[in-house]
């Protein structure tokens, strides 16, 4: 289980020398003598050094004191997980042309028998409830307005 | 201190009309303080215009119970579903999810209640009683001093890392380069904006925070699905038992002073004095292991900072004109609607109005434990909802606070990215709170580092110099120590607990 270790070890190495080498290029400031790259510059150093630590604890050290649940696409879990990003993304895209109330009750819906949920009168009104709930809420309440997208034709108000 | 008028301003603020105003103020400042993208700073920002009509001791004792109510609220979300409802319960959900998880919701929220209602009580008396003296010495912070501040908080990152400190400092390390995303303060150059105008500002700190927070942790329950057993579970307590009362009387009284003391820095809030006081109540614990697992400390702790940093951000709003937090600057606000300056003249000219503030300010929290107490059995219950269903509808709340900030779908889609972000931090060990932290404190850092050589021309010795700026470098140098002694502790605990189950 050491390799989850040095894959972050390695994220944060990169990471570090893509801000290293970006922050000198940041225009220097000789009035005030730091410039706008001074900090990324030092974080990155830092964050640098720390990643090279957790690869050296983890090369050097015997036993692996940490337990890392497997990440493997093969996991039904896991599967779930990517779905429901998917479906975030969709949704998030979907939303200026569905608008709020139709966007969410679809999301709604589809996660829940995504997690296998039998009861489906409770799915249909829960998803079509808390869609209308949060929409008054928010926009009448909290005057925030939600996109509404094409049913905005029957809604001119 | 006037006791006459201290009394006479009770009887003016428990009129009906005003206790009903008060009331609403509290309730609605609990509600939006326990739905993650609304804080209690918004709450008390969209009411604000609608005080223009209302007379004074009405308008602010409403805003005044939003504050409150807000500070309290954002613990019952943090406990329940592991997001904080505002930035200030950030660090009750280290103990108080995993106390929900175990079926000790009712315990968590209503120390958190009481907590919040003893902190608050503290810090509106603090207020009444020590304005012009507190915000003399907070006066004296300059850049250097809040750079010092800057740095003590970050050295807080380390008591609170966890298990790794290594991962800790990393995790703070990659929340201070987040940080650095944006206009860079003091010359205006763009850092890693890559052309998106939305941001210039650095990425959207509420957007992040329920991206990191929230729905990172719905990915997990997802991928899990594990259902909290059935444990019959009843309401058994309003109040926290006498066992838990004596094991954190002394932290709550530790972090009120703290969260009095931070709140009257100006810029310094509830956020930091949660954290600062929860890594205290640690440091300072006979079993410093048992943090993150479900102590009664740990919600203790930064709940009764946070309602009396209230109290404290109030003392130099009243006694400069100086806004001690985010929500007292929108408070400022409120009094130019009313006509009134707030500062050393309001002291000469209008009395009676700064006493009606100390009297609202109490009967606010006492309100709010009312409010509380009879809310504590509703809000248990939700966490025993199906988390098939559950976890969806909260995927949408945070969704929707995260778009109600600026009304732009990028948000939505730095949430979703900071999401994923937090999803596999969290399953690689890193600890997301230092990141919270980290930007706060990361552009405070960077700008008050650079005007104080903008200030000295170049010399930063003056941060060495100046006594309140040395005396809080120490502290951090003192708490990091501290921290990393503690960690060796606690390692050193679990190792021998795991040779003494082996040896069974």
């Amino acid at each position: 289980m050491k390799k989850p270790n040095i894959i972050s070890a390695a994220v944060g190495i990169a990471i570090s020398l893509y801000v290293i080498f970006t922050s000198i290029t940041f225009p220097e400031d000789h009035v005030m003598k730091i410039g706008p790259g001074f900090f990324p510059l030092l974080l990155a150093i830092l964050f640098l050094i720390f990643s090279i630590i957790l690869i050296l604890k983890e090369i050097l050290s015997k036993k692996s004191k940490e337990e890392f649940d497997k990440f493997s696409f093969k996991d039904p879990g896991i599967i779930r997980s990517l779905i429901t990003l998917g479906a975030l993304i969709v949704y998030i895209i979907l939303l200026p042309y569905l608008g709020f109330i139709i966007d969410t009750i679809i999301l709604l819906v589809f996660l829940m028998l995504l997690m296998k949920y039998k009861k489906y009168l409770i799915i249909g009104v829960t998803s079509v409830g808390v869609s209308f709930a949060v929409f008054f809420i928010f926009e009448k309440l909290l005057n925030i307005t939600l996109p509404m997208g094409f049913i905005e034709i029957f809604f001119n108000y | 201190m006037d006791f006459q008028l201290f009394f006479t301003s009770f009887g003016n603020v428990l009129q009906p009309d005003v206790l009903l105003f008060i009331l609403i103020g509290v309730t609605g400042g609990i509600l939006i303080g326990s739905l993650p993208g609304l804080t209690a700073t918004m709450g008390v920002a969209l009411l604000v215009p609608f005080t223009f009509g209302l007379e004074v001791t009405r308008s602010l004792g409403m805003l005044i119970g939003i504050f409150c109510g807000g500070m309290y609220g954002g613990s019952i979300s943090s406990i329940l579903i592991r997001t904080p409802g505002t930035p200030a319960a950030a660090a009750t959900l280290i103990d108080g999810y995993p106390m929900g998880q175990n079926g000790e919701a009712d315990r968590a929220l209503s120390m958190a209640l009481f907590a919040s209602f003893t902190g608050g009580i503290f810090g509106a008396l603090m207020m009444s009683f020590l304005s012009p003296q507190l915000s003399k010495f907070a006066l004296k912070f300059g850049s250097p001093e809040y750079f010092s501040l800057a740095i003590f908080g970050l050295s807080v990152i380390i008591s609170i890392s966890g298990k790794s400190i290594v991962k800790g400092i990393m995790s703070g390390l990659f929340g201070l380069l987040l940080a650095t995303v944006g206009f860079d303060p003091i010359s205006g150059y763009p850092r890693y904006t890559f052309g998106f105008v939305e941001l210039f500002e650095g990425p959207a700190f509420i957007p992040t925070l329920i991206g990191l927070f929230a729905v990172s942790e719905i990915f997990l329950g997802i991928e899990k699905l594990v259902e909290i057993k059935k444990i019959d579970f009843k309401i058994k307590r309003l109040f926290p038992s006498l066992s838990d009362l004596k094991a954190s009387w002394l932290v709550i009284l530790k972090s009120s002073i703290i969260g009095t003391f931070i709140g009257a820095i100006p810029g310094a809030g509830g956020d930091i004095a949660a954290f600062v006081s929860y890594g205290e109540a640690k440091r300072s614990s006979k079993h410093p292991e048992k943090f993150g697992k479900g102590v009664i400390e740990g919600i203790a702790a930064p709940e009764s900072a946070n309602n009396a940093c209230s109290g404290g951000a109030m003392i130099p709003l009243l006694s400069l004109g100086v806004p001690g937090d985010a929500v007292t600057a929108v408070l400022l606000g409120a009094f130019i609607i009313q006509g009134l300056q707030p500062g050393p003249l309001l002291y000469k000219e209008h009395l009676d109005v700064v006493y009606n503030i100390f009297a609202a300010m109490i009967t606010a929290n006492i309100l709010m434990l009312f409010v509380g107490l009879l809310g504590v059995g509703l809000f248990s219950r939700i966490i025993t909802i199906n988390k098939k269903i559950l976890l969806p509808v909260i995927l949408i709340l945070s969704l929707v606070g995260s778009y109600a900030m600026r009304n732009n779908l990028f948000d939505v889609f730095l949430t979703a990215g900071f999401g994923v972000i937090g999803y596999i931090m969290q399953r690689y060990g890193f600890p997301l709170s230092p990141i919270l932290l980290a930007l706060i404190l990361g552009p405070m850092a960077e700008s008050h580092l650079r005007r104080t050589l903008v200030i000295t021309g170049g010399n930063p010795i003056i941060i060495l110099t100046r006594p309140i700026s040395i005396a809080m470098l120490i502290l951090a140098v003192l708490s990091l120590v501290t921290s990393m002694i503690n960690q060796r502790k606690i390692e050193k605990r679990l190792a021998e607990k795991t040779k003494n189950e082996e040896v069974k």
